[in-house]
Formats: structure tokens, sequence, C-alpha cells
């Protein structure tokens, strides 16, 4: 007769055999756990972790329903994690600091060129020759040791938005230089009825990209090839000094507290009527045609004009594709080619039309692209922003293409704020657009390194 | 109190009854490590480990997480403390942490005062009265930008009626501390309210009867049983909320990002700007480091100054 134990849980007697039974699969149990065996089934199907700083719904929502397509037809798992755009960096690194590094990464250049120069990132070369360098439109691709890292879908160039029946109610031209650029903001202002005639923002570190387009325009530059801070050079500071004071005088044309306008009020303020003229890309189109489609045949786009007149500008700000280099690599770059494959890139960047503006120039004469009804709309919208990839007619300039090559400068000049500081100092009337420039140089010289 | 004791160890068991158990406390105590083991190490694992590797990092210099970090000694240390944006940081943390909690601690205790009264709907009151503390930060941020904003924002559009404004709450120094230090006694006096409520329903009414047979007016009850009943508590209040104040980051970073300029920038922001922002590890953990020392010493003297009494 067995020997019955009472059981530690219940109290009840347990048949020895069965005790047995149960300790011996427990213990197994806890051997083959300890020696990873799930890990290793689990790495078997394989799960690929996608980086994602795009977070407008429709995108996070096309990306879920890619990744279950994914996991069905090829029994990989694709799981995303979506993180606000400007906590990118500390994700992505301390991500691969905590030995978890993404295998998968929707991001900018500057990071993919960080994370490239420390190997974290697998080169994406072979697959951008494949799909032809020269099917990428003017300064999308950036060559780093020899290799593509990131491969660009959006050029986010940020531009001028304005309404085309105001401007031709009162008789207005696009201005072309910035004497004409205050004439059309004067005529248009009219605070007394609560209409603005511009909103740009002055402080924020959107204002970064949000309103940098007239510092571009007039040739400013903050490093030269050697990481020498040229911002107050005798070339420069001219220069910079006459973009602050246009800019101190746009900003009296703008709704009160131009040093809080978000990006949110510029999308707000330009689709309800509150100003005629903004800076952003498409997705101020988006807000119109969501909030007010009366106005959605009553824009017009254009650059920022250059002082006195030529060629105008807009700024840029890449969005892109990376893969990690982790041990999903293989499994990540398959991935991908089946991403492009599928026309899945086309659906990515048809979920947010107008804004996504792509860096392919066959995705202009793709049907499924074209055919959208959002992109059929505002075709006229659509020519404008390729006409920003012509070079020779727009100046295309950013933080990022200062000094000789991409750098923790770049994030450090953003992030430290040191353009919004500038525009603040004159607008608060701390400084002299002389002082601040002054100032501005003197702080980017205490965190540029050269290494 | 005495006297129970007295009377407690008076009925203590006698010597051999002591030594029968002992062996069982020991074994209880065992099983009370035991228990107390996983919560101690993973105490251990999420705040000792990460305060020593930030200590760490402060003595070494590094551009981002995955640099390789060189050692640099104090170099940190000297470098920010000889950066005078440090300094305006410093004082400028101070004066936000000594400003907000003075008047926590004054509408606190008023408030407090208030709903000790009897009254009708004295309850409701109270509920109500903890409405912003169980907000979330967050919400309680956003509420306010909205409530404030330059453009919608419903104040300015009320000062507008009133022929004042609209005020761009965000654009000057000193309407971006008035936003900062409003929203955050609005966010956090519930929390001093309570605590001094929960003080205030210990002092017993027989104390109040007795003064008011000898005399003593509301001010006189106010002034000689009331507050230094609370004193205690003041004083653990105090330290506790010029911690959290001092080290407040969430409020003051949702609310301006420590700007118009620098002017609203304290040293936990500045400690995070230089970190996550500037890629500048070793000089952004040097500043948290600081921040920690600042608050020890802090801790120390105030405990020094102000001694809890043992019972």
């Amino acid at each position: 007769m067995a020997v019955q134990r009472p059981s530690p849980l219940f109290g009840a007697a347990m048949p020895r055999r069965r005790f047995l039974h149960t300790l011996g699969a427990a213990s197994g149990a806890a051997l083959l756990g300890s020696a990873g065996l799930p890990q290793r089934v689990h790495a078997r199907r394989g799960t690929i972790r996608i980086f994602n700083n795009e977070t407008d719904p429709d995108t996070i929502r096309f990306l879920k329903a890619m990744a279950k397509t994914y996991r069905a037809e090829t029994g990989v798992r694709v799981k995303i994690e979506t993180v606000p755009v400007m906590q990118t960096t500390t994700k992505v690194t301390t991500a691969i600091k905590a030995g978890k590094p993404y295998d998968f990464i929707i991001f900018f250049t500057n990071l993919a060129i960080l994370l490239a120069e420390d190997g974290h990132l697998m080169p994406m070369t072979d697959i951008i020759r494949e799909v032809g360098v020269d099917d990428f439109g003017p300064r999308a691709l950036r060559l780093f040791k020899d290799d593509y890292w990131l491969y660009p879908y959006d050029y986010n160039f940020n531009y001028m938005l304005y309404r085309k029946d105001l401007f031709a109610e009162k008789g207005l031209q696009v201005p072309t230089n910035w004497d004409e650029f205050l004439e059309v903001l004067r005529a248009l202002n009219d605070p007394d009825n609560k209409n603005y005639a511009i909103t740009l923002p002055y402080g924020g570190v959107h204002t970064n990209w949000g309103n940098t387009g007239f510092l571009w325009a007039a040739g400013v530059e903050f490093y030269d090839d050697e990481w020498n801070v040229v911002l107050d050079s005798d070339d420069n500071k001219p220069r910079a000094i006459r973009t602050l004071e246009f800019l101190a005088e746009v900003a009296k044309y703008t709704p009160p507290g131009p040093m809080e306008t978000s990006l949110k009020d510029m999308l707000i303020n330009f689709s309800s009527g509150l100003s005629a003229i903004t800076s952003y890309t498409g997705r101020a189109i988006h807000t119109i045609e969501d909030r007010n489609p009366e106005l959605a045949d009553k824009y017009g786009i254009m650059s920022y004009p250059a002082p006195d007149g030529g060629r105008g500008a807009v700024t840029y700000g890449d969005d892109g594709f990376s893969i990690g280099k982790t041990e999903n690599s293989d499994l990540t770059v398959d991935f991908f080619r089946w991403f492009l494959d599928t026309d899945r890139l086309i659906d990515y960047q048809l979920t947010v039309p107008l804004h996504y503006q792509p860096t392919q120039f066959s995705t202009y004469d793709n049907e499924k692209w074209r055919s959208h009804p959002l992109i059929e709309k505002h075709a006229e919208a659509i020519e404008t922003m390729r006409g920003f990839m012509n070079t020779d007619k727009t100046l295309v300039g950013s933080i990022d293409f200062q000094g000789p090559r991409p750098s923790p400068n770049h994030a450090r000049l953003a992030i430290a704020g040191v353009i919004p500081k500038m525009y603040q100092n004159v607008l608060m009337q701390r400084l002299t657009p002389s002082e601040a420039v002054d100032a501005a140089a003197e702080e980017i010289r205490g965190f540029t390194t050269r290494s | 109190m005495v006297t129970l004791r007295r009377t407690a160890s008076l009925a203590l068991p006698a010597p051999q009854e002591v030594s029968r158990v002992g062996p069982l406390e020991r074994r209880d105590r065992k099983l009370f490590v035991a228990f107390l083991a996983p919560g101690m190490l993973l105490g251990i694992g999420a705040l000792f480990i990460p305060v020593i590797y930030a200590i760490q990092l402060s003595f070494f210099h590094a551009e981002s997480f995955i640099d390789e970090p060189t050692f640099v000694g104090l170099d940190n240390y000297i470098r920010v403390f000889s950066e005078p944006r440090y300094w305006e940081a410093f004082w400028h943390g101070l004066f936000y942490a000594v400003s907000t909690v003075f008047l926590q601690v004054v509408i606190g205790i008023g408030i407090a005062l208030l709903l000790h009264q009897e009254f009708r709907g004295r309850n409701l009151l109270r509920s109500a009265a903890l409405a912003p503390y169980i907000l979330p930060t967050v919400v309680v941020v956003y509420i306010w930008k909205w409530l404030l904003n330059i453009n919608y924002g419903i104040s300015n559009a009320f000062l507008e009626t009133i022929g004042i404004g609209p005020i761009a709450w965000f654009s000057t120094p000193a309407g971006a501390w008035v936003s900062i230090i409003f929203v955050s006694v609005w966010h956090w006096t519930p929390f001093v309210t309570i605590t001094f409520l929960a003080a205030l329903q210990t002092i017993s009414d027989d104390l109040y009867d007795a003064a008011a047979v000898d005399g003593a007016n509301a001010w006189k009850r106010l002034i000689h049983i009331t507050l230094p009943v609370l004193k205690p508590v003041l004083i653990v209040i105090v330290m506790l909320r010029t911690i959290f104040m001092f080290n407040k980051f969430d409020i003051v970073w949702l609310m301006t990002n420590g700007g118009p300029l620098t002017t609203t920038e304290h040293l936990p922001i500045l400690a995070y700007v230089k970190t996550f922002d500037m890629f500048d590890i070793g000089g952004g953990t040097a500043i948290a480091t600081s921040i920690f020392v600042f608050l020890a010493a802090l801790i120390w003297i105030y405990f020094r100054m102000f001694p809890l009494e043992e019972h």
C-alpha cells in the first residue's frame, strides 16, 4: 500500500507516486527553463521588435495590421513599440545599453549615423542599391563609411502654407523677398477682429524645425567643415542679425504669445482661420480636411523667401527605416524586403499621404499612391512639394546639415534650444540681435565636440 | 501611557517561560527574514543600484549611453559647478521649493482647520478638497495649460471680458513662475490638508473645553493647543514637501520646459537636459548627485534644528 503524504497546499493526502511525478515534472520544467529552452523555441519562431516614433493613429493601426499579416504569412512575430519622437534617442540608446536593442527602427538619419558609427546597425546599402540610388531625391540618402544606414521614406520638409483666398481678396502676390513678406503680413493682419497674419513658433525645440527656414534662406551657418563655430564670424553674423531683426518684425503679426506657440497651435490657428499663414508639412492639409474642409481648396504652399529674392528655402527633417545589428538581423532583413516587395511602403506612406512626402521619384508615379483620393485632390500641393526636391530652385536647410558630418553636435544644437533662445532673447528685449548671436555662438562653443 | 507600560512590564511572564518562547521567536525571525528578503533584494536592485550607477557615471565622460565612458575624476563636478547656469538653476529650485512649500502649508493648514469644523456637507467637501491630489500630474498640467492658453484658454477669455489681458502666461519669466507655482500649490495642497486634518483629529476635545473654561479665545486655542500638536506633523511635512518640490520635475517640465529661455529651469531639469538632450552623461549625473548631496545635507541640518520628540 502506497504511503500517502499530506499535500502542502491543500492538506489532503497525496499518493507518493503522484507526488514524485509532480516533483519530477516541476524539476524538469525548472531545469529546462533555466537552460533557456523557452527562449530558444521562441527564437526559432522569431520576434522582430520595431521601434516606431510615428505616432499618427492611422500609421500605428497600419503597423499593427501589418504585423498580424506578417505573422500569419511567415510565423514571425512583429512587436511594435511606439514612442514620441522627442524620446527617440533616449529610448533607442538605453535599449541598446540594456541589451535589448530594437531589430527595426523607424527614426531619423542623424541618430542612425551615430548608431552606425558604434556598430549597432546593419548597412542598408544592398537594399537601397537594388531599389536604385538614383530613385531617391536630393539629400535623401546620406552615405557614411561608404554605406547607407537609413532607408528614407519621408522628407518632412517644413514650408509655408498660406490662404490663397485671402491673398486674392487683398490683391497680394506670393512674396519673393523679406520686404514683400512683411508687406503681405501688414495687409493680412487684423488683430482687432482676431485675424492674425502668421503663426510661427519662437520657443520650444520644435522651433528648430518650425521656424528656421528664414535662417537657411539667409544663408546663416553655425559650423564650418572643421566644427568651428562660425555663427558669429564676420561673414555670418550680419546675416544672422538681419534674420533676427526680421523675425522680431514678423512676430508683431502673430497671435499673442509667439514664444508659447506649439506645433498644435500652428495647425489649429491655420485650419481655424485665426492666421493666414503658418509653417508645417502636409499634416496641415490633413488638419484642414479633418477640421475645416471648406479651406481645402483655399490654401497654397510656398518656400521661405530669401532676404533679397532668389532661391527660397525649406527645412529638412527626414524619417526613415534602419535595421539593428541584433540576433534577428537576418530575420529583419527578410521582413524589410517583404515590406518593400509587397508595396507595404506605399501603404505605410498612404496612412498620412500628404504628410509623408516620398523621397523616391518612383513613388510620385506609383499608381496606387497617385490614385489615393487625397493625393488626387491635392495634386497641385503635391507638385509644389515635389518642386522642393529641385535643389536648383529650393535651398534645403537643416541643423543636421551643419558641419562636416553627422554628429551629436547637431542634436545638442537642436535640443539645447540655441536657436529659439536666440529668438527669445531678442523678442524679450533682453539682448540686441548682435548680442543674441554672440551669446548663441558662445553657448554652441561650450557644448561642441570635435571627436 | 507610563502606567500602562508599567502594568505591561509587571505582567511579563516568568523567566523560564521566556526561555521557552525564545526558540519560537528565533524561528519566527528566520521566517521574517525569508519573507523580507525578496522585498529587500528588490529594493536594493531598484533603488541602490541605479543610485550607485548614477554616482559612478558622474566620474566618467560619455557622450551617450552606448558610448565607451572614460574616467575623468572630479572634472564633471568642477565643470558644472563653474557654469553660471548651474547656480541659476540651483536658486530657481530653491525659490520654487520655498515658495510652493510655504503656500502649500499655509493654505493646507487653513483648509484643514475649516474642514475640521462641524458643518453640513463636510464629508462631501473633504472629498472634493482631495480631488486635485488624486489627478495624475500630466492631466493637471494639461488642464491648466489649456485653461491658461493665450489664444483659447478660458482664463484669458475671462480676463479679456473684465478688460485685463490676454496674458501670455508662459512668455514672461514672472508669468511662467506664477503659473508653475499656482499649479504646484493647487495640485499638492490637498496632501498637506489631509495630513493636518488627520493630526487635528487626534486632539482631544477635552483640551479645547478646558482652555475655553480658562477663558482662551479661538486665536489662543489655535496658538497654544492646535499648533503645538501640529508641530511634529509640520516638521515632517515641511521636510517631505521641500524634498519633493526641490526634486519636482514633471510640473515644471510639462508647463514650461524650463523656459522662457532658462528662467524656470531648476536643477532636475538641467540634469535631465544635460543627460538626455545634450548627451553630457557625466555632467548630468554630476548635477543629479549634487542634488542628492544637497538634500541629504538639508535633511540633516533640518533635523538638527527641529529634532522630532520621541513621544
